[in-house]
């Protein structure tokens, strides 16, 4: 039974609760839009030495492009490699050309600058997000949409988590047969192959005996440098820690790994299972 | 470490201290040599060798040792093999013919075949393959008359062979020797 | 009013719902090597105390005959670090490492020194080892070694091989004498000397004692002698030859060849001379005995089909099963601790070759680069194969690495050396 105080206060609770989840929402909004605008500069080196996209226009608009907009999550490659050109914010910042021959020396220095460059980003990104935040509010449609669509999401997700993403091929392939359907599979596709390929040049399979069945797996947390957060967590051992190891040296060396740009693809690749068969052939 | 050398050095002089009697008593008995393709140039003397016919002072050795005679082929001492091999080609016949003759002759006589192999696998085989290439030898002379108890079979197998590089040279290694008590 | 704050709650658990958990399969790998840096130990203690070589450099040495490491040249490098707290791992992670060692050699009272050590993981910045210990100046290689094998177990699994022995007859100036050496060929200590050939000797399983042939007595007879007392046996000195002695596995008796019958062929004899018991009964010649690791089977060289081949029997004698089919000549068959896998010499268009057979499916593959290779044996933990060859008109000490992928030389002890035979970890 509501005393007589209370009631008077309902409204004033009320509103303050939705003000509170308002202000949530806006945090997870923000949060959401962090990674359509980071110019990824190393990364993209990775994407660039992959495939000559097709829709490569070379050169569209580079200076103008600084930020891309939230409406078009989808980028061009080619474009966002432009936008590198005039954004160097991460600390070193070889050029892109020196970027592509000396692949690994841009990739350490900011590994071991991290603490520096990360809350470098938040502050950088926020002026921009205000606008995007604006926006949102001001379209609840927009937020509806968003809202379903990441439903859709998690319910495919949570599909691949019952089929044991861990153990089986199978859970990778459901979730290549569930997205074959949308635009994104073939990029997904292509990520996940370019993660492949870079980190099966570091597994030191002399460390993984002969067996053909080992089996390791790892979960890692990417962020949207293509850096992993954390440390690998191993999910299933192989039975040789010499070989639980090296996969793990091998991850580690791989960084960064490539990573789409695109805020809708990436979330995707936000946690990923790796699953190892060192010994095995294709 | 000191001991083993002291051991080492104790059965060389053992064995040179032996060696070195032996050489006295070397026999300069005539042989009597059936063979058709021999090339005898001694006179022949009595094919009955227990009779020690040795010449009257031993120091004037009139009669050449026909082991030692360059014009006898008995002189020649080498029986040589294929690789791998171990048979007696007929090419060596007459030569092996020659020794049978002279052990069954001299009753005395004491020979030991010694089996080498070129320096190519391993040693042991090798080792095994020098002692069977000695063996054949003996079966050789044993068809011909020539009794076990004269004959001792020894392997050195790739010990003696030399550093070679090609056929010509490694074809000198694989042999056997025919090496006569006291020699 | 539900329906809303339902979504609400549901942006709330967002970030533990919303995992798209891709799932990325990584199928094979590139074979490396683990890229490593050894720090030269800074030392403080007196010029007479230290080693030649610097503690840093044996163990690099070491390292880089297993094959599994690239050990990279850390002269370069700005900072050279040799305690913890000096340690800059962008300098290492610049030039790829994956892992460091660092560390320091003092004096103590006593004239013993204090050898300290540390191992790190670049990638993930932790240490994975730390070691001290406290020696005699003489002790400092051997204290190498046993770094060596404790960075080599951490990072790879397996046993090391680096504090191991191994045996050799070195012929100079016409002399033959047996060696013991460390793995890396130094240290090499003479067990007997003689005028005569000395061939073919075989390591005790406790590593106390070693079998041998001598021509000594001018033909060949087997001695056993303990490496620990010196004294020695004649395990066998039948009529004919006495020779290719091994051990069986327990170490209570060994398998030998004799003539004494007529062909070369395989008895087993008790360890003390006695119960000697013929188990192979051919026509042509069986020798090269070797016991498998669980003592159940011999393999052996024999030429009773024709050419020589490796064979298969039960350790008690009867059928044999051959065992190698390529080529025309196969012989020396020596076994991997793990039973797995069969090294041994082949014939081949370019010479004699080191090779190596998988017992399980038959596949051979041939391994060295050089071609008068002779007696090959296995490091004890099956990565490495030892063997003799002849370079320069010389007999050297060669290794290759099980995958044929490393080739290295190893020290050149001024002889002709032959019939090297690795031991086993006790040593």
């Amino acid at each position: 039974m509501i005393r007589q105080h209370e009631k008077d206060v309902v409204w004033q609770a009320g509103a303050f609760t939705a003000l509170v989840h308002g202000l949530l929402l806006a945090l997870f909004l923000v949060s959401f839009q962090w990674k359509t605008v980071q110019p990824m500069n190393i990364a993209q080196v990775e994407l660039w030495d992959s495939v000559p996209s097709p829709k490569a226009d070379p050169i569209p608009s580079p200076p103008s492009e600084p930020a891309p907009e939230p409406e078009t999550p989808k980028l061009d490659i080619p474009k966002v490699v432009e936008s590198a050109k005039p954004e160097p914010k991460i600390a070193p910042e070889p050029e892109p050309k020196a970027e592509i021959q000396t692949k690994k020396v841009p990739a350490t220095p900011p590994k071991v600058e991290k603490p520096k460059p990360e809350p470098v980003k938040p502050k950088e990104e926020k002026p921009k997000e205000l606008p995007k935040v604006d926006k949102a509010k001001t379209d609840p449609e927009a937020l509806k949409k968003l809202q379903q669509s990441l439903l859709a999401e998690d319910a495919q997700s949570q599909k691949n988590d019952l089929v044991k993403p861990a153990a089986s091929p199978m859970g990778s392939k459901t979730a290549q047969v569930a997205q074959a359907g949308s635009p994104n599979a073939g990029e997904l596709d292509k990520y996940k192959g370019l993660i492949s390929n870079k980190i099966k040049q570091h597994v030191n399979k002399q460390l993984c005996g002969a067996d053909k069945s080992i089996k390791v797996t790892f979960m890692i947390a990417l962020m949207p440098t293509g850096e992993v957060m954390g440390r690998p967590k191993l999910i299933k051992e192989s039975g040789m820690s010499s070989c639980d190891d090296a996969v793990e040296r091998a991850i580690l060396e791989s960084q960064p790994l490539p990573v789409p740009s695109s805020a809708d693809l990436f979330s995707q690749f936000r946690e990923l299972n790796l699953v190892f068969r060192p010994n095995d052939t294709n | 470490m000191k001991k083993s050398i002291l051991m080492s050095v104790l059965l060389a002089a053992t064995l040179a201290a032996c060696s070195n009697n032996a050489v006295k008593e070397k026999p300069a008995a005539p042989v009597v040599d059936s063979s058709k393709s021999s090339q005898v140039s001694q006179p022949i003397a009595s094919a009955k060798d227990d009779v020690a016919t040795t010449v009257p002072g031993s120091k004037n050795e009139v009669v050449v040792n026909p082991l030692k005679d360059p014009n006898n082929i008995l002189s020649k001492r080498s029986v040589y093999f294929d690789f791998d091999k171990d048979e007696v080609k007929a090419e060596f016949r007459p030569l092996v013919e020659a020794h049978a003759n002279y052990l069954v002759t001299n009753p005395n006589a004491k020979v030991i075949f010694q089996g080498n192999a070129d320096a190519r696998g391993s040693r042991e085989y090798n080792l095994s393959l020098g002692q069977r290439r000695s063996v054949a030898v003996k079966k050789a002379v044993n068809v011909l008359g020539a009794q076990d108890k004269q004959i001792e079979t020894i392997s050195y197998g790739e010990e003696k062979a030399k550093e070679c590089k090609d056929e010509t040279c490694y074809q000198q290694d694989r042999r056997v020797d025919i090496v006569y008590e006291n020699e | 009013m539900f329906k809303h704050k339902f979504y609400l709650i549901l942006f709330l658990l967002l970030p533990i719902i919303a995992k798209a958990e891709l799932t990325v399969e990584v199928v094979g790998g590139a074979a490396q090597q683990i890229p490593i840096a050894i720090v030269p130990f800074s030392v403080q203690a007196s010029p007479t105390q230290i080693a030649q070589d610097n503690i840093s450099n044996v163990i690099g040495a070491d390292l880089r005959l297993s094959g599994l490491f690239r050990v990279l040249e850390t002269r370069g490098v700005t900072s050279q670090p040799h305690t913890l707290s000096e340690v800059k791992y962008s300098d290492w992670t610049s030039i790829q490492a994956q892992a460091l060692t660092i560390g320091t050699v003092e004096s103590l009272p006593g004239n013993r020194l204090k050898i300290s050590f540390r191992l790190l993981d670049v990638l993930k910045q932790s240490q994975l080892l730390a070691m001290e210990f406290n020696i005699t100046p003489a002790q400092q290689r051997a204290t190498a070694h046993r770094i060596a094998d404790m960075i080599y177990e951490k990072l790879t699994g397996e046993k090391g091989v680096f504090a191991t022995r191994i045996t050799y007859v070195n012929k100079e100036n016409g002399r033959y004498s047996l060696q013991v050496a460390d793995a890396d060929g130094f240290n090499a200590q003479t067990v007997v000397s003689s005028k005569e050939p000395l061939i073919s000797p075989s390591w005790s399983p406790d590593g106390t004692k070693l079998a041998y042939v001598s021509f000594e007595k001018k033909k060949p007879v087997i001695f056993v002698q303990s490496l620990v007392s010196g004294q020695r046996i004649v395990l066998a000195n039948f009529k004919g030859n006495n020779s290719a002695p091994t051990w069986s596995p327990d170490g209570t008796k060994l398998a030998i060849v004799l003539t004494y019958s007529a062909n070369s062929q395989i008895y087993v004899i008790n360890a003390d001379g006695t119960g000697l018991q013929q188990i192979s009964f051919s026509n042509g010649i069986d020798t090269e005995p070797e016991w498998s690791p669980d003592g159940a089977s011999i393999y052996f060289t024999s030429n009773r089909g024709g050419g020589p081949q490796i064979y298969r029997m039960p350790a008690s004698g009867g059928d044999a099963k051959r065992v190698t089919f390529e080529g025309a000549y196969n012989v020396s068959p020596h076994l991997s601790t793990d039973g797995k896998l069969m090294t041994f010499i082949k014939q081949t268009p370019a010479g004699f070759k080191v090779a190596v057979q998988d017992l399980a499916t038959g596949q051979v593959q041939t391994l060295s680069d050089t071609s008068q290779d002779e007696s090959p044996s296995f490091a004890p933990n099956g990565r490495m194969i030892l063997y003799a060859t002849s370079i320069g008109g010389k007999g050297s000490l060669a290794a290759v690495s099980v995958d044929g992928r490393v080739k290295q030389r190893l020290k050149d002890t001024g002889g002709d050396v032959r019939e090297p035979s690795w031991g086993s970890s006790q040593n």
